[in-house]
């Protein structure tokens, strides 16, 4: 295996790793419509209104409220 | 909140354009839809002229009262201290009805400024709305806007900014004085530490009995019983209950606003009201749906077609033989790769992985960008000029009928560009019977992801000439695999109860806005650009790994090394034994072959990625899924086209992508309720493909165990279908339909 090889393998494996820890770290939400172009995927797993649930959002909006 | 930051909450009645506003100020590009609910929860962002200006579009409500999420949401969110002015929108042309909302948000306390929106079409209309008059007995600043022509904004913020100065706002409308009396003796019974901007909206919201509100207070017992002693009097003299009295006050309010400040030009019938007539006609209103969506599918797909022409391009060209420009040559992207790989010395293995895995897979999938574009188009222009809107009336009486709700039929049309949209669409369904049924049956609904997988189906099943007419007979199996389950589903004990009742407000007719129907178009084509250089990326690496890879006479390793170039070996490789291992399971469906297995297998990561994986698989790499080598291919490995229908149909109904499992996950709340949604899509798939094989194997004159099994299970399902709806479905659902819409039962 030549150096090319390598530096393609590695460039090949780098690449799959960076989709991985995206998924990781957005969820689900990296492959929904919005494709991360929303709000939500700045601010990593579980931001997503998608994977919340209206319920929880509900009560994180209603947190705090005297 | 730091102090220098101006926060300005969007509030107004569901589909009123504020996420267009919202878009407008802020320069982003949320989901604007024609229809209710499409605002899930509150969004942010900052002003783009000013960026000490955050904006937050609220969900769309009809009132304060907290029955709904949204108006949980939006009155949590308004009532919690946090925004420094509300815009409270409201639609110009359905001032009457807007107004109630308004009245309440003025009641809050906080500062409000009033937008008129789509003054464009007031003036159309010939109404006049005297916007003095009617801020003087709001007591809030009044402005005009058209926020799809972006008219009126500057003029709207520099009034929000002038109104966030005064810290807060008085209501200047006055109910009937034996109310106001009322509402003074329950002010006067608050807790001192209730604002004074507040006492109002507080003695409105004790007087309606709202739980929330008395919570939040917490009165003195002896406070608390006055109160009830007040309210109890003044319902005995008003014979009607606290709430309804004070929503009657209201609307005499409104009656008198729009006497005093609105001169409705003489009524004639509007163009919307003219189309309408024809497009949600009793009779005509679903055959003109069923044209539209045949005439969109059949665009998008057919041989002549833009989409097509610029696809045949990425396959021949871009991906095939290399093009011209201005008269300089240039090579394929295939062969660029493959050239510099050559030169760069790369091994057999490497060469593989790069043109046979990555490019094939990947250049599949992008080849299909022309069609999606036009696809895409084409669909958000309907939404945005207000057509699809018109579908769920339409289908309201077609589920009606049923005793589904037309409201299920809004997330279907959401998922027609995604599925998690769709999925997230159902919180708009009071019932949670309903709503739960809807979640499991929207993704039969063909997304775009879905339309490479329809491309390469008509293409093995018909070829290209014929291929116009294929595409839609795929979407109306969606809507009839939805409409079939919901039937069958009602009469089941699990989801009985009556439709949930549907009102929907029906925009008015207009050619979108250039901005907003690109930012429609855009958002789904980059996001599918955006899902073939990422997910399908890495699953085709990995699919390239597991198919190259595998044990030869005992030893591991790169099959085409060790089996000395033997043609077919990836019979030997890690897919194919795990195709093998669970094929069997599609052995009635006419399609068992470890190729198709895995490629069903794939279309979990993502639809699209189906037709990249086939495209790995059989080795057609420089092929896009337009290919005729590909469609060839891929139809070798069924041995009818009832089988090549079979695995389309079940790999268009079952199990959607995970991004949406995902999404259902998150809206059934429950492991079980999601077992059961998966569990259902994938047995009515495989249950469709296998009557559509062994009934096209009967055609033949094909007769087996399983086509016996085939007619049962359609005697079956007939029977669920047109059996009368059991005496018990209609009588539990009335504690249902109240209860929170949210994904949590």
């Amino acid at each position: 295996m030549g150096i090319a090889d390598i530096i393609i393998l590695a460039l090949v494996a780098a690449g799959v790793i960076a989709v991985i820890l995206r998924a990781r770290k957005k969820g689900a939400c990296a492959d929904c419509a919005q494709g991360c172009s929303c709000d939500h995927a700045k601010h990593g797993a579980g931001a997503c209104p998608a994977l919340k649930g209206v319920d929880r959002v509900a009560d994180e909006l209603g947190c705090g409220v005297r | 909140m730091a102090a220098s930051q101006l926060h300005v909450a969007l509030a107004g009645n569901p589909n009123c354009g504020k996420t267009t506003l919202f878009n407008l100020l802020t320069g982003q590009n949320g989901y604007v839809g024609n229809w209710p609910g499409v605002t899930v929860e509150k969004k942010e962002a900052r002003l783009s002229s000013d960026a000490s200006v955050i904006v937050t579009d609220l969900p769309g409500i009809y009132s304060l009262s907290p029955y709904s999420p949204e108006e949980v949401v939006s009155r949590d969110y308004l009532m919690s201290g946090e925004p420094d002015v509300v815009i409270q929108l409201l639609d110009a042309t359905n001032l009457e009805r807007n107004l109630y909302l308004a009245l309440q948000v003025v009641e809050c306390g906080l500062p409000v400024v009033v937008a008129l929106n789509m003054a464009d079409l007031v003036e159309k209309n010939g109404d006049k709305i005297d916007t003095d008059a009617l801020s003087k007995r709001l007591g809030a600043p009044v402005v005009m806007i058209s926020a799809l022509r972006n008219t009126g904004i500057d003029e709207l913020i520099a009034a929000a900014k002038r109104a966030a100065a005064a810290k807060h706002a008085v209501p200047e409308h006055k109910f009937d004085s034996a109310i106001e009396d009322v509402l003074d003796k329950i002010e006067k019974l608050l807790p001192a530490s209730v604002p004074a901007s507040k006492r109002r909206y507080y003695a409105v919201k004790l007087f309606e009995r709202d739980e929330a509100a008395t919570k939040l207070i917490n009165p003195t017992k002896e406070a608390a019983a006055a109160i009830e002693q007040i309210i109890a009097q003044c319902e005995a003299d008003c014979d009607d209950d606290a709430e309804s009295i004070i929503a009657g006050e209201r609307y005499a309010v409104i009656a008198h606003i729009m006497d005093a400040c609105v001169k409705k030009a003489p009524s004639k019938m509007s163009v919307s009201e003219k189309i309408d007539r024809v497009v949600t006609n009793r009779i005509l209103g679903l055959p003109i749906f069923v044209l539209i969506m045949w005439a969109v599918y059949s665009i998008a797909t057919s041989a002549d077609a833009f989409g097509t022409a610029g696809t045949d391009w990425v396959n021949d060209c871009l991906f095939g033989d290399g093009f011209e420009l201005f008269g300089m040559a240039f090579p394929s992207i295939p062969g660029a790769i493959e050239g510099m790989l050559a030169a760069a010395g790369a091994s057999e293995l490497v060469t593989s992985l790069v043109l046979d895995g990555i490019v094939a897979g990947v250049g599949a999938v992008l080849g299909f960008i022309p069609q999606m574009f036009v696809l895409f188009v084409l669909l958000s222009f309907l939404e945005d000029c207000g057509y699809l809107a018109r579908v769920a009336f339409v289908m309201d009486r077609v589920f009606r009928r049923f005793g589904l709700s037309g409201k299920s039929f809004i997330p279907m049309l959401v998922a027609t560009g995604c599925g998690v949209p769709g999925v997230l669409a159902t919180k708009t369904i009071e019932n949670e019977k309903d709503r739960r049924m809807t979640v499991m049956t929207t993704t039969f609904i063909p997304c775009g992801a879905k339309l490479p997988v329809i491309a390469l189906l008509m293409g093995a099943l018909v070829g290209d000439g014929e291929a116009g007419w294929i595409s839609p007979l795929f979407y109306f199996l969606g809507v009839i695999a939805v409409i079939v389950s919901g039937v069958m589903l009602k009469k089941t004990k699990l989801f009985a109860g009556r439709p949930t009742p549907f009102v929907m407000e029906l925009p008015a007719y207009h050619f979108p806005s250039l901005r907003s129907w690109w930012l429609h178009i855009w958002e789904r084509v980059s996001a599918y650009i955006k899902k073939a250089f990422t997910i399908i990326f890495a699953s085709t690496v990995v699919v390239w790994f597991l198919m190259n890879f595998g044990v030869y006479e005992g030893a591991f390793g790169f099959l085409p090394e060790i089996t000395g170039g033997l043609e077919e070996f990836t019979s030997y490789s890690i897919l194919a034994m795990i195709g093998t291992a669970i094929g069997w399971v599609f052995i009635p469906l006419g399609f068992s072959s470890w190729e198709t297995t895995a490629m069903s297998i794939s279309g979990l990561v993502a639809k699209e990625n189906l037709v990249g994986i086939a495209s790995t698989i059989l080795a057609v790499g420089d092929d896009t899924g337009l290919s005729p080598e590909l469609w060839q291919a891929f139809g070798g490995l069924f041995p009818t086209a009832g089988a090549i229908a079979a695995f389309g149909a079940f790999n268009l109904l079952c199990a959607p992508c995970f991004a949406a499992m995902g999404t259902i996950r998150a809206q059934m709340n429950s492991a079980k309720w999601t077992a059961i949604a998966i569990g259902y899509e994938c047995g009515f798939a495989w249950i469709v493909g296998l009557m559509i094989n062994q009934f096209y194997l009967l055609a033949q004159g094909v007769f087996s165990v399983w086509t016996v099994v085939a007619i049962v299970i359609a005697a079956l399902m007939l029977f669920q279908i047109f059996r009368p709806m059991p005496h018990w479905a209609w009588d539990d659902d009335r504690a249902e339909v109240k209860a929170p819409a949210g994904a949590a039962a």
